[in-house]
């Protein structure tokens, strides 16, 4: 299986104390986690299994990491989510990067935490459609599932827990790193001048970090930059189907930037199929509506500024970890 | 010439509280430091040099630890921390190139030795060693606006980032004395509001919030035994020295005060045998309005004591100014903009949306502010806020600007002028000139001044008012004049549209050093 290809960080800059989750350059050593579910090694194994599990899916067909490919930054190349006979969504699947650090889940932030979010798609009848009962069993049919499950729970599985142990696998899939963290750390040659002059832009003229901040960045909040708006209307409510808030219509979580050569297409809908054509698209303003984000303006870069921006976003490609590379 | 002080026998008997006594009240008097552990030393910076000293607590007297040369050299120490065995001085030290860099310094004094220098992280703050004395606990702070919690290797100078904030770094860390934690105050999010107090596992392994109440708890200490956590908190009304206990990372129990009553408190440190050092802030800042050809009179405000860079509305009828909120009066994160109705007299505080604000103009059609700052997500410049809700539009972004973003004014039309290399500017009313302060020289019109280190400018009729280093002055075809605007406290200042008056900030703070001696009672004895 490919996640067994990916081969990990053995090698970067990794700190690890004791079971403490091990984390590669230009992220923090605390790796948050709620109390009830802290982060441990058998957790994490276990929640790999119950990632790469295609019992999790009403035909068999597809696991999570049948979507969230790590070689795509946990995401899979597509405009749109595939589910179980070959149902297209309307959003494409998001990359799983960093996600501990997350303050909310989905396109549109409808789940608070990463346990609540882990067992939606095997939920969604566009997805990979099961009932709850349905998953709960599918994991105690498969006998080396149940087993683990006890040990690390303590109890045949549940649903919580089974969420619980997914929650965590996600919260361990890292990327740092990449040559920017290099650069940040000191290293002044690790960003070619082309990429430290896209940094200056990105900081600056570009205003990209109105929105894209911080060391996942991303702002963690909702914006509207045109994507969910076409000819003349909104084709996908966002955030303000959470929210009921008219002014949330068309707004969609920031994602974060790590990895994100890796990650095409992009916006929410996958609708831009390179990083030139997001820069495009935000060099001009993203795209008019009524409720596009204050920050959206026509930015009049030159070519070569362009150039620098896409440069500096591929500087953010680092090494992706997932739980501790010597279990693998 | 740096007057260093004796031991003042005011010592303060109140009850139980423990008692209290200062230890520094010297012109140039700083908290920028920690005790030793043995309480024999403050380190700090040397008021007459600006290099990194130690002040003997007992005589009272500041021994510089470094010798930085040259008069003219703009080098100077910040933060410090003390090693637990007080061997030696961690610093941050504004280096040749314009920005913080970690060095460690024997306490004998000598040579320092940069352990961090790293341009993107350009502000850096020791706050406490290891047990160990191997790794020191230090703020970073990165040009992206970043703060992060990080050990550095004493030797090494290697990093361990343990936990990244945004721009709301903490007022204070320290390490537990197991070396096993971390208590350190944030306000989690990226917007202002109060503080609760956090300890963080050095392992990275867990976090917990310990301190969770109304009002501002900040400033943590550990007690010597590890037991306890003190803190400052204005949850009784006024700033008191309050502890919590805690067990395994996690609170155990209420929170108990300490003593109460402490105004603009700065715990720097707790020592081995549980004496508390803490900065106080005294003065105060208020806006003075001050009619042309007239004296100057303080504006009685709603929040008095911390006032400055008053701006007057374009129509006259408005005073925009900042005011400093919460219960502690240091750091810049703080500041509000009050708008006053002149005529009523009623204030109202604009909502918090930017991380720091310098100054304020107002736009021709008093609309919106134009404010030079910065905000939470790691831009510097200028920012326009609406009036009438808050609301912030970014104007100009300047990378490297810093907190104090960058100079600007409006054009009679609307439009914005910025001045991102030069030190101040004014655009005159009509419109037809711009005044630009250089490093030595104002030019505004045709017309140059030489006049140096000119921060401030605003037009006055045809001539130009201008601040330099604390003074006001008169900018006109018959030269540079001083005036005498009593008590200015050199920050920005406004002169009204059709009166002339002049509105500016007056008075100031400065700071001493105190000890509370014996601030741990044994824990069974508290009930």
């Amino acid at each position: 299986m490919c996640l067994r290809l990916w081969i990990l960080s053995a090698s970067c800059a990794a700190l690890a104390l004791g079971e403490t989750l091990p984390v590669p350059l230009g992220l923090d050593a605390y790796v948050p986690a709620p109390s009830s579910n802290p982060i441990t090694r058998e957790k994490v194994e276990l929640g790999r299994a119950l990632f790469l599990f295609k019992g999790l899916s009403r035909d068999g067909s597809l696991s999570c990491g049948g979507c969230h490919l790590p070689e795509r930054a946990f995401s899979d190349g597509k405009p749109g989510a595939v589910g179980v006979r070959g149902q297209v969504s309307a959003r494409r699947t998001p990359p799983l990067i960093n996600r501990a650090w997350g303050r909310s889940f989905f396109w549109d932030g409808r789940a608070a935490t990463l346990e609540d979010q882990v067992l939606q798609p095997i939920l969604n009848p566009k997805e990979m459609d099961l009932t709850l009962p349905e998953i709960r069993e599918r994991v105690r049919g498969e006998e080396s599932l149940r087993r683990r499950m006890v040990e690390v729970f303590g109890r045949e599985a549940e649903n919580e827990d089974i969420a619980r142990a997914l929650a965590t696998y996600v919260r361990t899939i890292l990327s740092g790193g990449s040559p920017y963290d290099r650069f940040v750390a000191g290293d002044r040659e690790a960003l070619t001048p082309l990429q430290q002059q896209g940094l200056k832009l990105f900081r600056g003229k570009a205003n990209c970090v109105a929105c894209h901040v911080g060391p996942q960045f991303t702002d963690e909040r909702f914006h509207n930059t045109g994507t969910g708006w076409r000819e003349g209307a909104f084709v996908d409510a966002g955030r303000a189907a959470v929210t009921s808030d008219p002014a949330d219509r068309g707004a969609f979580k920031t994602p974060g930037l790590r990895e994100v050569a890796r990650a095409a297409p992009y916006m929410h809908d996958g609708s831009l199929k390179t990083l030139e054509e997001v820069v495009d698209f935000y060099n001009d303003g993203g795209r008019e509506n009524p409720e596009r984000d204050v920050e959206m303006r026509e930015l009049k870069l030159t070519a070569e500024e362009k150039r620098a921006l896409v440069a500096f976003l591929e500087s953010l490609s680092g090494k992706v970890s997932d739980g501790w590379p010597a279990a693998r | 010439m740096l007057r260093c002080l004796l031991i003042l026998s005011a010592t303060l008997a109140l009850g139980a509280e423990p008692a209290t006594r200062v230890v520094w009240d010297a012109p140039g008097a700083n908290v920028l430091g920690a005790p030793t552990p043995d309480g024999r030393f403050v380190s700090c910076v040397d008021p007459a040099s600006g290099d990194l000293a130690l002040l003997d607590t007992s005589s009272g007297k500041v021994r510089r630890l470094t010798h930085k040369g040259s008069a003219a050299s703009k080098e100077f120490a910040y933060f410090s921390a003390p090693s637990r065995d007080g061997s030696r001085v961690a610093v941050a030290w504004f280096n040749d190139a314009g920005y913080y860099d970690l060095r460690v310094v024997s306490a004998q004094g000598g040579e320092a030795r940069v352990l961090f220098r790293n341009e993107e992280s350009g502000f850096v703050q020791p706050t406490a060693w290891t047990p160990d004395n191997r790794q020191i606990l230090t703020l970073f702070f990165r040009k992206d606006n970043i703060s992060q919690i990080a050990l550095v290797h004493a030797d090494t100078g290697a990093v361990k980032v343990l936990r990244s904030l945004n721009w709301v770094y903490p007022k204070r860390m320290e390490i537990s004395p197991d070396g096993r934690w971390i208590a350190y105050d944030s306000f989690g999010g990226d917007r202002a509001g109060p503080r609760d107090i956090y300890v963080l596992a050095v392992d990275g392994s867990s976090e917990a919030k310990v301190v969770d109440a109304p009002g501002e708890d900040l400033f943590p200490s550990w007690s010597p035994d590890g037991k306890e956590i003190l803190f400052a908190s204005d949850r009784s009304g006024t700033m008191g020295a309050w502890a919590v206990r805690v067990e395994n990372g996690r609170a155990v129990g209420e929170a108990r005060l300490i003593r109460g009553g402490m105004q603009q408190f700065l715990p720097m440190g707790v020592t081995a045998r549980g004496d508390l050092y803490y900065g106080l802030r005294i003065g105060s800042n208020e806006i003075a309005l001050m009619p042309d050809g007239g004296k100057p009179a303080v504006l009685p405000t709603r929040t008095p004591g911390r006032n400055s860079a008053p701006a007057w509305s374009q129509d006259g009828k408005r005073l925009a100014y900042l005011s400093r909120r919460g219960a502690e009066n240091f750091g810049v994160q703080s500041v509000v903009i009050v708008i006053r109705d002149l005529e009523s007299g009623v204030e109202r505080d604009l909502p918090q949306r930017l991380a720091t604000v310098a100054a304020v103009r107002w736009s021709p059609d008093d609309e919106w502010l134009l404010a030079s700052g910065a905000d939470g997500k790691g831009r510097s410049g200028l920012f326009r806020v609406r009036v009438r809700d808050g609301a912030v539009r970014t104007d100009t972004v300047v990378e490297g600007a810093g907190h104090g973003g960058i100079p600007g004014d409006w054009q009679p039309e609307g439009e914005v002028v910025t001045g991102e290399d030069v030190h101040a500017l004014a655009v005159s009313p009509d419109g037809k000139a711009t005044a630009r302060a250089f490093l030595n020289k104002v030019i505004a019109g045709g017309r140059e001044w030489a006049v140096d280190g000119v921060t401030w400018l605003a037009w006055k009729g045809d001539s130009l008012l201008a601040s330099r280093g604390g003074v006001a002055l008169s900018l006109s075809d018959e030269g540079v004049r001083r005036l005498a605007w009593a008590n200015y406290d050199g920050g920005p200042f406004s002169v009204h549209p059709r009166t002339g008056a002049v509105a500016f900030g007056v008075g100031g703070t400065r700071s001493q050093v105190w000890v509370m001696e014996h601030v741990f009672a044994p824990l069974d004895s508290q009930r």
